[in-house]
């Protein structure tokens, strides 16, 4: 019987994830979903108590901690992602901390003879002590870390006003005319870019003459997109090593 | 050169198939050896050309999963039952056929793209290879069981084993996958397409442990081989995703 309802379980749990994952994927990691595996876990752990079978029972407690594990990863992960144009630097807080992080210079480095790219590679600045990043291999700032994941195609601006011209990426801020101007955002659909003009903000569209200020777009560049994690989920690679060496053992004893 | 000697490859193994079907096991084993031979050679040549090991795309790990099939079939599993063998063949003809029809853009070699570039790879990638290989390997007698009324329970235990190589192989993979995509996105699992069909997989195929019957067993193994064939070509096609080069 109760075996009986744990297959209509995992059958049904299959199918949800199934259709999910083709008719919308980010359903999978919504609250909704979260709530369902948690529930099938929570299923599988009663279970252990009435099955009879030992190797069962072994079985749903390390699918029920490998489910736990996917959830806990998704709820405690804290990401986000920047787009650092070369040059340009960021307050970010890092675990906690605030730190300076600047990146001095980006390059896409290309297979030989070949249009492919092989590796990204970012020289950064973090509080002054310089390190370099790249694909497969994350910097560590206590328990957080920052990862390359790509690049981005960014666009700079040239502002200008009567007798002085700066040219920004988003994100910076330089002196212009003896006031402090920040490129804060740029609005493809309407040609706006917001500004902050000494702490004011402004909005501008591009190439309006009747404005103080004066944009022009300018060049393309390759910009870095670095990533930031809040590493929690240690306890997850654990709990799957356990999982394939307990499958190993078992399955040892059970048939082979 | 390469393409040609796997036209060549694929005519061999559908002379090897006919042989065996008209009941001249001697002339098909022969051809299956031979013709394992210039698998081989297409192997070698493709990793030479390409200067890595063939897992980085489709058409690559296909023609590795093939080949390693075939080893299977030929050395670890000598099959006395020739209805098994027949399956087998026409398994690894099928998976040459789909080879050949892969478009030539697909079948292009093109250098490893930053992500892949870990050592990771040289884990995660042969695990589920292995994987499918025990998984086919067993559907092959799940097929027998389902379709035909000859009796192969004499077989059951080495399907037994398949079956738990399969479970063993795919928690390795995901966990080397686990410990790779923190390495190189940051997550451990992102629950994307190809991630959750992996676990898919596994949750099917832990069917197969409760008390059922050797029927019911061997439709368990069918459907996993089947949302496997999802996961390789479905989700690689169909889904976009985080896994979109395989």
């Amino acid at each position: 019987m109760m075996q009986k309802v744990n297959k209509t379980m995992v059958i049904l749990l299959v199918l949800a994830l199934a259709l999910a994952s083709i008719v919308h994927p980010e359903w999978l990691s919504s609250k909704l979903f979260m709530g369902i595996y948690l529930l099938f876990a929570l299923f599988l752990i009663l279970s252990i108590f009435i099955i009879p079978d030992i190797f069962i029972k072994i079985l749903h407690l390390l699918l029920a901690i490998l489910v736990i594990s996917f959830v806990m990863i998704k709820i405690s992960n804290v990401r986000e992602s920047y787009v650092f144009a070369e040059g340009e630097s960021y307050e970010l807080i890092a675990d906690g901390d605030s730190i300076t992080f600047t990146l001095e210079d980006f390059t896409i480095i290309d297979a030989d003879n070949e249009n492919v790219s092989m590796d990204y590679v970012s020289n950064v600045i973090i509080n002054g002590k310089e390190t370099k990043l790249s694909v497969n291999h994350p910097i560590s700032y206590k328990r957080s870390r920052f990862y390359q994941s790509g690049y981005k195609t960014v666009q700079s601006f040239v502002f200008c006003t009567q007798n002085d011209t700066v040219k920004l990426f988003n994100g910076q801020s330089k002196q212009l005319g003896g006031q402090i101007i920040k490129f804060l955002e740029y609005d493809e659909l309407f040609g706006k870019i917001a500004v902050s003009i000494d702490r004011d903000l402004h909005l501008i569209s591009i190439a309006d003459t009747s404005q103080k200020i004066f944009i022009l777009p300018s060049e393309f560049r390759e910009a870095s997109v670095i990533e930031y994690v809040e590493v929690k989920g240690h306890g997850f690679m654990f709990v799957l090593g356990i999982f394939s060496i307990m499958m190993l053992i078992f399955i040892r004893f059970k048939v082979l | 050169m390469e393409y040609i000697l796997l036209l060549i490859l694929l005519i061999i193994y559908a002379v090897s198939n006919l042989l065996s079907l008209f009941g001249k096991r001697v002339g098909a084993s022969a051809l299956q050896i031979f013709g394992s031979l210039i698998h081989l050679a297409v192997l070698i040549i493709r990793s030479v050309n390409a200067n890595h090991p063939p897992f980085t795309n489709m058409y690559e790990t296909l023609l590795l999963l093939s080949f390693l099939l075939q080893v299977k079939f030929l050395i670890f599993q000598r099959v006395k039952s020739e209805l098994i063998a027949n399956i087998q063949r026409a398994i690894v003809f099928l998976m040459i056929v789909v080879l050949a029809l892969l478009s030539p853009e697909s079948r292009a070699i093109s250098p490893v793209m930053p992500a892949l570039n870990s050592f990771w790879m040289y884990i995660h990638v042969p695990s589920y290879l292995f994987a499918y290989v025990s998984l086919f390997s067993a559907s092959s007698m799940a097929m027998i069981h389902i379709f035909s009324k000859k009796s192969i329970y004499n077989y059951d235990r080495q399907m037994d084993i398949d079956v738990s190589l399969t479970f063993v192989f795919l928690a390795i993979g995901m966990f080397t996958g686990a410990i790779w995509g923190q390495l190189s996105w940051g997550n451990f699992w992102s629950w994307d397409p190809k991630e959750t069909w992996a676990l898919i997989n596994i949750l099917v195929l832990s069917l197969y442990f409760y008390k059922v019957d050797r029927k019911t067993q061997s439709w368990i193994v069918l459907i996993t081989a089947l949302t496997v064939l999802f996961t390789y070509f479905g989700v690689t096609y169909l889904l976009s995703g985080l896994h979109s080069y395989s």
